[in-house]
């Protein structure tokens, strides 16, 4: 949101602020990659009592 | 069907609606003319090119993970499904019906079903998670992401706090002027709802609350997604204060 106020000429737009948001994005983007990375470390992934979808018609 | 089933058409569905919203608006088409003011039609520019980049396309791989039965898939759901879900209120409560031109009370029928869709979803993806699916996590985890949950709380609280002090203290800022009800619908969706769900995701995960584990996992992806998306104007606002 920030850069479109910043290409539009928004009165309220902010380069700094556009700025520090995309460094604070980017670090909470590679926080959720750490979060969510041990669900895609281990075999066991396939929910345990779910069938796949694939199974719902045999 | 299984639920599965239902949860990745239903990622899908919401893709392909939010998809074409985002294109019949301000960035693309411009078919729907919304009654904003030039700050708020500048965010809503931005809002559309994320949603085409990002959300869209995370739905759709949530979709396919979650056909093929991997854990992470309703997890990843509830990111872009918490974020529509999120966002379309205001795509109808902040418009000034009035005061500005416009047509998007036309598109009200589009807005409240992505509205339906995107909450159905999400209730959908939360219920096919068990905690039992969920891997074990170690101590260490459990305290640095219960961390980063209350840092979230924390940095909503922070984000409102000057322009409520300038409000309360009859200084406003220029961009709350512009659109004081744009602000006050953001403002309590985030103190009333997400703040108090990240604090007490975050206090739950340093106890080693087994349950707070897809709390966590919520609150982390929809923040991801929404703070890149929107939060950009929440530090403008501190700058320039």
């Amino acid at each position: 949101m920030a850069y479109a106020m910043e290409l539009n000429d928004d009165p309220n737009a902010s380069l700094g602020g556009a700025l520090s948001f995309t460094v604070f994005s980017v670090v909470f983007v590679v926080v959720a990659i750490l979060v969510f990375r041990p669900l895609f470390r281990r075999a066991s992934l396939v929910q345990r009592n779910l069938p796949r979808a694939s199974e719902a018609f045999r | 069907m299984n639920r599965n089933l239902w949860l990745g058409l239903g990622c899908f569905a919401l893709a392909a609606g939010l998809t074409i919203n985002s294109l019949l608006g301000p960035l693309a088409m411009a078919v729907i003319d919304y009654h904003y003011t030039e700050t708020f039609e500048n965010q809503g520019i931005g809002l559309d090119a994320f949603t085409l980049v990002f959300a869209a396309p995370l739905l759709i791989l949530a979709g396919v993970l979650t056909l093929r039965g991997h854990v992470a898939g309703p997890l990843l759901t509830l990111g872009p499904a918490l974020m529509a879900a999120y966002m379309l209120p205001q795509y109808v409560l902040g418009a000034h019906y009035v005061e500005l031109p416009g047509s998007n009370e036309d598109f009200f029928p589009l807005h409240l079903g992505l509205f339906v869709l995107s909450a159905g979803v999400a209730v959908l993806a939360w219920n096919s998670v068990e905690p039992a699916d969920l891997p074990d996590t170690s101590r260490r985890y459990d305290l640095w992401t219960g961390i980063v949950l209350l840092a979230v709380a924390a940095f909503l609280l922070l984000r409102y706090l000057p322009t409520l002090a300038g409000i309360w203290s009859d200084d406003p800022t220029d961009e709350y002027l512009d659109d004081p009800i744009a602000f006050w619908i953001i403002a309590f969706l985030d103190l009333g709802i997400l703040m108090p769900v990240a604090a007490a995701g975050g206090v739950s995960m340093l106890r080693g609350v087994d349950s707070a584990q897809k709390l966590m996992y919520t609150v982390v992806v929809w923040f991801a997604l929404v703070g890149p998306a929107v939060r950009g104007d929440g530090l403008r606002d501190g700058a320039q204060r």
